[in-house]
């Protein structure tokens, strides 16, 4: 539908919000439009290729985000996406992202982290951060794959002693032996990759205590 | 039109030390208002391809020390050309050049501070934070006759690292030397720390 | 983290992720100034890594030269923090040309006809656009050509 171009303000803070090569567009509304009935279309382009190309699933919408995973899934290459606001007869200039790299910045999701306990000794099971996918069905690819020198940092609080360290990682397992025991400990883990700075997201704190002495506990009875 | 009527700063020189280096000169003692200065740089590829080429010091154009933190802008490990004049208001004095091209891989390199400490009985360094370019190459031991050595290099100093779970009744000691890969050097153990563990020997 | 670049009989090393930290600092500001974004200067079918191991060393030795000869010095700026920025890429980028430039003395350094033409072809897309414009937009390609680098 034709508008007046430049008859609204245009939409502010448009950006890929990507973590695990999902890759979101997000946008705020045009500053002085909170409320109102506007609708945005988006468009995305593909860098040194020739011209914009629209996602229908994201023209004439109210909702300010727009996930651009399928189009943007060659993360060795680089995009552009830019939207426009709509109302009434009016329409805003397109605003447009940065250069959007995924392989460089997409963030590392946190690894899932099951812990187990013993008697002394605490068992951390991390599974690796997946891939975003087309298809739930779609055989699955951890991160790890893509970035292969991806570490885990595990941070380990004790609760009794408030003594905290940290221990970085490569695989998936890392069993904490002759802890105390009757103790509560808490554990973080996230992945990290050397290189230009990313958002770091850290998995839930964790905290589980280590089982009572055996030892104590018969001498008890 | 600023023509060189000050006099230029002399002596100059470099301190290097653990990849922080400090260019420093003698002070000009001129009479009245307080004596500023500029401090530029040319590394060895605005040497070769760009002459003319000096980019102003990050932290001291201009500055009134007679010292100046150059560490930010000495970022490869090329040789780099300094200069320093003194300024006031429109006047300024002729450049002063440092004598020899200053290479990073000069610096320094001082064993790290470290801090060597148990939780129960997992043992817990803490290495001094000397910023991104360093790593550590940390040894330990347990302390009894021909005890075998351990080796683990640490990324990052500034955060408790837990190195190995001990034995009951054992002591445990620990040296660290610090690594400069972009300058592919490293400097001298420190003297090594040890803590023991209570409790006496546990079952086998 | 030092990374080792196998270029055939030329092994070197290069500490690939310092100079992205430090170009991450101007990358978006650089890219922003490109106009021509349907234009790729370092396109796929010439990437370093899909060249045959005796040739990239030469490859790449025409490729840190076109950007010591015709991009970091041509890149104009009044911007002091993005003039040291640049310094450092060059002087960090003049440091891995000299130690291709030690196999070329030890002749591991071979340029091959595929070595030759993809060089041209970068080249001829350097050279289709404006001066500054291209020299705008092959600093901004340095993501990529450091993570042919990178892929090697």
């Amino acid at each position: 539908a034709t508008c007046v171009s430049g008859g609204l303000p245009q939409p502010t803070n448009i950006t890929f919000i990507s973590i695990n090569m999902q890759n979101i567009l997000r946008w705020n509304p045009p500053a002085e439009l909170q409320g109102a009935e506007v609708t945005y279309t988006v468009q995305y382009f593909i860098y040194g290729q020739k011209k914009w190309l629209s996602k229908p699933e994201c023209r004439n919408i109210n909702r300010t985000y727009c996930d651009l995973s399928v189009e943007t899934s060659d993360y060795e290459h680089q995009y552009y996406a830019k939207v426009k606001a709509m109302w009434e007869t009016n329409c805003s200039r397109w605003a447009e992202t940065t250069r959007f790299y995924p392989f460089l910045e997409t963030q590392i999701g946190p690894p899932e982290v099951a812990l187990t306990t013993g008697e002394k000794s605490i068992s951390i099971t991390l599974t690796a951060p997946e891939k975003w996918k087309r298809n739930p069905e779609d055989s699955t690819v951890f991160m790890q794959q893509i970035y292969p020198n991806l570490k885990y940092n595990v941070s380990v609080y004790n609760t009794k002693s408030k003594r905290m360290w940290s221990q970085s990682i490569t695989n998936h397992t890392l069993v904490l032996s002759w802890l105390e025991p009757s103790t509560l400990y808490c554990v973080q883990v996230e992945a990290f990759i050397p290189g230009p700075p990313r958002l770091i997201q850290p998995s839930h704190k964790q905290c589980v205590s280590t089982l009572e002495d055996q030892a104590s506990a018969l001498k008890v009875r | 039109n600023g023509v060189a009527v000050l006099p230029a700063p002399q002596n100059l020189s470099v301190h290097s030390t653990n990849m922080k280096h400090l260019l420093t000169w003698s002070p000009v003692i001129l009479p009245g208002e307080m004596t500023f200065y500029s401090v530029e740089y040319q590394g060895e590829y605005e040497s070769l391809y760009t002459s003319h080429v000096w980019i102003p010091s990050s932290s001291c154009s201009p500055t009134n020390g007679s010292e100046c933190d150059i560490t930010d802008d000495i970022t490869a490990t090329v040789p780099y050309n300094l200069r320093v004049r003194t300024t006031r208001d429109s006047q300024t004095s002729a450049w002063s050049t440092l004598e020899h091209p200053f290479n990073r891989n000069s610096t320094v390199l001082m064993p790290p501070r470290m801090e060597v400490t148990k939780d129960g009985f997992h043992l817990v360094l803490e290495l001094e934070d000397l910023g991104p370019q360093f790593e550590f190459l940390v040894v330990y031991w347990r302390r009894e006759p021909g005890a075998k050595e351990h080796a683990k290099v640490v990324r990052r100093g500034g955060i408790p690292v837990h190195l190995e779970t001990m034995d009951a009744g054992a002591a445990y000691c620990v040296k660290a030397q610090a690594l400069v890969k972009t300058i592919g050097r490293h400097s001298a153990f420190s003297q090594a720390k040890c803590v023991e563990v209570q409790g006496e020997s546990l079952p086998l | 983290e030092l990374r080792t670049l196998r270029l055939g009989s030329c092994v070197i090393t290069a500490n690939l992720q310092a100079i992205r930290n430090v170009f991450s600092e101007i990358r978006d500001s650089v890219q922003a100034r490109d106009e021509n974004i349907d234009m790729r200067i370092l396109r796929n079918t010439g990437s370093l890594q899909d060249t045959k191991p005796s040739d990239r060393c030469c490859l790449l030795r025409h490729l840190l030269r076109l950007y010591l000869d015709r991009v970091f010095k041509n890149y104009q700026t009044s911007d002091h923090h993005t003039l040291r920025i640049i310094s450092n890429l060059a002087n960090s980028f003049l440091t891995i040309k000299k130690d291709l430039g030690i196999c070329h003395d030890h002749m591991t350094c071979h340029c091959g006809k595929e070595a030759t033409e993809k060089y041209r072809q970068i080249l001829h897309h350097f050279e289709e656009l404006e001066p500054q414009a291209a020299v705008v937009k092959a600093l901004g390609e340095l993501n990529i050509l450091l993570r042919w680098m990178e892929e090697m």
